[in-house]
């Protein structure tokens, strides 16, 4: 089990705290709690309650959503320095996909109380923490959008439906 | 001059019983082959040959008697166009394809397909029998009632949380018992005695009907 302390290096190179003063990073890291998974392991699924945002300290993650009976589409693979679960974090819906190990994993988590900690005691470190978060977004958004065109793409080719000539 | 883009691939996952997972990455070209092209049915196509002058070559007129279309085929294309039957995978007509010409054309397929699609003579129908016959009957009401249920009845997902950790749970307080050789031996003892009681109101059901 890591001590805070131990966890400053890691954080400090993580996008989302680049902006952080070390205080508040270290005050952070007292508020973070340390989950293992084993590889294939579920940490959540899509549909259940949720209010925890999870940085990958070691590992990854195959984020994917229920197709039809067991198969289930991989939406995406998150590694190292990366995060997810951040959406129930904000607007406390529940999940929107299933996360499971593809690796042995380390991950740390930030609930919402910790998160309106930061909001209240460090304000400018939690408006650079949302800033970063944006950027993230802003980037997977764009990632989804490709997604999407390679799926139609692909039920295109598969299909051998044309198109272009109707 | 334009590259072609590589297939695109979907990425599955497939969850076995035990709660591990395979991952597995599908091209659209696998789908492709494995799709099962459906020529329209029967009394909708008119196919005749052609009387051809040169020696060796035969042709046939492929005729859609809803939109009046024709298509010209040659003799592969009709050999593919009879193996498009609902059943038979593209992977399928193409080895049936190289046995019986000891060659393959890879545009050829494709091309017919395109062609076919474009006068109206394949169909897209739907992979289950009761789907089939379902859709068939569109027109009934009740039929249709029952493929909107249905198509309800498919999207409905049904997911339970926390189960495993339930029945461990219910294991350990006591339903371990059901399995022990003592609970097999009180099922047993109870069926017998079941048995026993059916046997003996068996008999005595006479005498209730006659009072």
């Amino acid at each position: 089990m890591s001590t805070p302390a131990d966890l400053l290096p890691f954080l400090r190179q993580l996008r989302l705290f680049t902006a952080f003063a070390e205080t508040d990073l270290a005050a952070l890291a007292q508020r973070l709690r340390e989950r293992v998974l084993r590889k294939n392991q579920v940490l959540f699924r899509e549909g259940d309650p949720g209010d925890e945002m999870f940085l990958v300290r070691r590992g990854a993650v195959l984020v994917s959503k229920v197709v039809k009976g067991r198969v289930e589409q991989v939406l995406n693979r998150i590694g190292p320095d990366e995060f997810f679960g951040e959406m129930s974090l904000l607007d406390g819906s529940p999940r929107s996909a299933t996360i499971q190990a593809e690796t042995d994993v380390t991950l740390l988590a930030l609930d919402r109380t910790s998160l309106n900690h930061l909001i209240e005691v460090s304000p400018h470190a939690a408006a650079a923490f949302f800033y970063a978060m944006v950027h993230v977004f802003i980037e997977r958004l764009r990632k989804s959008d490709v997604r999407l065109t390679e799926a139609t793409r692909w039920g295109l080719e598969a299909t051998g439906l044309d198109v272009e000539s109707r | 001059m334009t590259e072609r883009p590589a297939p695109a691939k979907l990425e599955l996952l497939v969850r076995r019983d035990d709660e591990s997972f395979d991952v597995r990455e599908i091209g659209s070209s696998l789908g492709y082959i494995q799709s099962r092209p459906q020529r329209i049915a029967d009394g909708g196509f008119e196919i005749s040959e052609v009387k051809s002058r040169v020696a060796g070559e035969q042709s046939f007129i492929l005729k859609n008697e809803a939109t009046e279309r024709f298509l010209l085929l040659a003799e592969p294309e009709k050999f593919l166009w009879e193996r498009m039957d609902g059943k038979t995978s593209l992977q399928e007509i193409a080895t049936a394809y190289v046995l019986r010409y000891g060659e393959f054309d890879f545009d050829v397929i494709p091309n017919l397909i395109r062609k076919l699609q474009r006068a109206q003579l394949l169909t897209l129908t739907p992979r289950s029998r009761l789907r089939q016959v379902l859709a068939r009957n569109r027109r009934q009401r009740v039929v249709k009632a029952v493929e909107t249920t249905l198509t309800g009845l498919e999207r409905v997902n049904i997911s339970s949380r926390d189960v495993q950790r339930f029945f461990q749970r219910l294991h350990r307080w006591g339903g371990f018992l059901l399995f022990t050789r003592a609970a097999a031996v009180g099922c047993l003892a109870l069926a017998v005695v079941g048995g026993v009681a059916a046997v003996a109101l068996w008999r005595e059901l006479d005498d209730v009907f006659s009072g």
